[in-house]
């Protein structure tokens, strides 16, 4: 099976395991956020089922925040104070699809 | 095929130096090249990374191309100025006799076992230049460190050490994701190159040079040969995702080093330049995994019961404190190194676990993890049919284990044993035992393979001659 693959790009390695939107989306959010920055990480499931891990390693080396699972953020507020000042860019990640790119501001107006 | 050359360069980085260290050490340097490869691998990365480790962490040494290089280069020059001085000194000297091919390496058996099992190494080798790292605790732990090690150039690296940011078990000890991180540097490899995945394949042919320069020695070459074959037959070893050598997990490679540490702890009796070395591996195994703290003091306990019924017992007790201080020095390391680290994202089982943690699970849960470890032993994925062979085999054939052998037997039994009993720890105090054992038991199983499977050659050994008794007598 190795022969079939050989020599493709990290593009399409990553749509033939991970599906092509998810490999897609991965690569616009590191357009988005540069190598050295840090972004906010939501889990978009209604349980811990392992996206956020996912999604963490293919935008490394930017760090991440990690805020916990969408439906429990807390309010506005609170969300703010823990949201670090130097970061603009949320992506929210699933277990299965690709992860959601915001910002912070459509982040905070969500709730 | 662009990775295959990087891949290649990122193996030669541990095998040249360790092929360079093993001509300091007489027990090695005797050996056979093929079975002196296995030790010089894991020599070599052991060497190379621990000291990338420890020299980024104390002295700011800085991961990068040329500091990678050099140590490396350093350890190279060491084996081949060693070579040169030690061909001149024993000039004049009797030569010891090199050890020979042993008895059945020249027969078509042979020939055809080293072909299948070459063959196997190189299918894990184009598994690892075909696709990324896609195990679970590969991108969540190990693969995950070296990215941001590689990016700070430092151990020491401000997103393990600043406490707001999402990293999973920041404090795991860092020396594979050291030895990924140096290779992809050594390289020039991006982020989304997989070059350091031909690098745990490596312990897959590791764990079997080792295996066979053991048990040819315990068992004879058709019994060293089932025991690698039997290995080579499942896939936890091989191209399991979740901890096989196709994967970026530890315990393969932590298996590899307290095994290997072992063997040479046992065969080479009379060294304390072997001691030292398995020393050095065990030192390695604390740096690989946090269980391996433990195993690197057991494993020279598991051999006692061998080295201390010799008649050089003072001797002996010398090699066994030799063998215990690089894992002692490699402890007060990791203790410094995980200092400026905060605690986040682990089951942190240091802050609850006390004696009185373990009861009454320790006993309790016993009947249910019994039955899902049985369970998961017996399935097919990813285990074949290694655990339906092999205790029958254990079984029928234990007389294998009895007389002369019998220490070697009890000290292979209590290594074999010994990541069980951590297991078995672990699940007693965990909130979650069911879980953590669906994830987790193949893997302790994995750290105490090398043991097993020698002692799976020595029943071996006995169910063969006891076969050729047979045929005779007819």
């Amino acid at each position: 099976m190795s022969f079939v693959h050989a020599g493709e790009s990290p593009l399409a390695e990553r749509s033939r395991e991970m599906g092509a939107p998810y490999a897609r989306e991965i690569e616009e959010i590191r357009r988005a956020i540069p190598r050295d920055g840090a972004y906010i990480l939501v889990d978009g499931d209604g349980a811990d089922l392992g996206g956020a891990v996912w999604v963490r390693f293919d935008l490394e080396p930017r760090r991440a925040v990690l805020l916990g699972l969408r439906k429990d953020l807390p309010n506005p507020v609170e969300l703010r104070r823990r949201i670090p000042p130097e970061t603009q860019w949320v992506v929210v990640a699933y277990a299965e699809g690709p992860p959601r790119l915001m910002t912070v501001a459509q982040l905070l107006a969500e709730r | 095929m662009t990775e295959v050359l990087p891949s290649l360069a990122g193996i030669l980085l541990f095998l040249l130096p360790g092929l360079g260290l093993t001509e300091l050490i007489p027990p090695l340097r005797t050996l056979p090249l093929p079975r002196r490869l296995g030790y010089s691998f894991l020599l070599g990365l052991t060497a190379v990374a621990g000291a990338l480790y420890i020299g980024s962490h104390l002295f700011g040494l800085p991961l990068r191309r040329m500091e990678i290089l050099a140590v490396a280069a350093v350890m190279v020059g060491v084996g081949l100025s060693s070579l040169g001085w030690g061909k001149g000194r024993r000039s004049g000297l009797p030569q010891p006799r090199a050890t020979p091919w042993v008895i059945g390496e020249g027969t078509r058996w042979h020939r055809a076992t080293v072909a299948l099992l070459a063959f196997i190494s190189l299918g894990l080798f184009a598994d690892a230049v075909t696709n990324p790292v896609t195990g679970w605790d590969g991108r969540m732990i190990w693969s995950a460190q070296a990215r941001y090690l590689r990016a700070a150039g430092t151990v020491d690296a401000p997103v393990l050490r600043e406490a707001r940011w999402f990293v999973s078990h920041p404090r795991y000890p860092l020396l594979l994701p050291v030895a990924q991180a140096a290779v992809s540097e050594l390289v020039g490899a991006d982020e989304d190159r997989h070059v350091f995945r031909a690098v745990y394949a490596m312990f897959f042919p590791a764990l079997l040079l080792i295996l066979w320069d053991g048990a040819v020695r315990w068992a004879g070459a058709p019994a060293a040969r089932l025991a690698c074959l039997a290995a080579a037959g499942s896939s936890a070893f091989t191209f399991w995702q979740d901890g096989g050598a196709a994967s970026a997990y530890s315990d393969l490679p932590l298996g590899c080093l307290t095994g290997a540490a072992l063997v040479l702890l046992l065969r080479s009796r009379r060294s304390v330049a072997g001691a030292v070395t398995a020393g050095i591996f065990l030192a390695g195994a604390v740096l690989s995994k946090n269980e391996g703290t433990l195993l690197a003091f057991f494993i020279p306990l598991a051999a006692v019961p061998l080295l201390l019924r010799r008649q050089d017992r003072r001797r002996q007790a010398a090699r066994l404190l030799a063998a215990v201080i690089p894992p002692l020095l490699a402890l007060a390391f990791l203790a410094s190194w995980r200092a400026g680290i905060p605690n986040r994202y682990d089951e942190g089982y240091t802050g609850f676990v006390t004696l009185g943690t373990f009861w009454p699970g320790a006993v309790t849960r016993i009947p249910l993890l019994a039955r899902l470890a049985l369970r998961q032993m017996l399935s097919w994925d990813p285990w074949a049919a290694f655990w339906w062979i092999a205790p029958p085999a254990l079984a029928v054939g234990w007389r294998g284990l009895r007389g002369r052998r019998c220490p070697l037997a009890m000290t292979l039994i209590l290594a074999a044993a010994a990541p069980l009993a951590i297991a078995w720890g672990a699940y007693s105090v965990h909130w979650n035992p069911a879980t953590l054992l669906r994830v987790t038991w193949t893997r302790f199983l994995l750290q105490g393979s090398l043991p097993f499977l020698l002692l799976l050659a020595l029943t071996l050994r006995d169910l063969l001659l006891s076969r050729k008794l047979a045929r005779n007598s007819h």
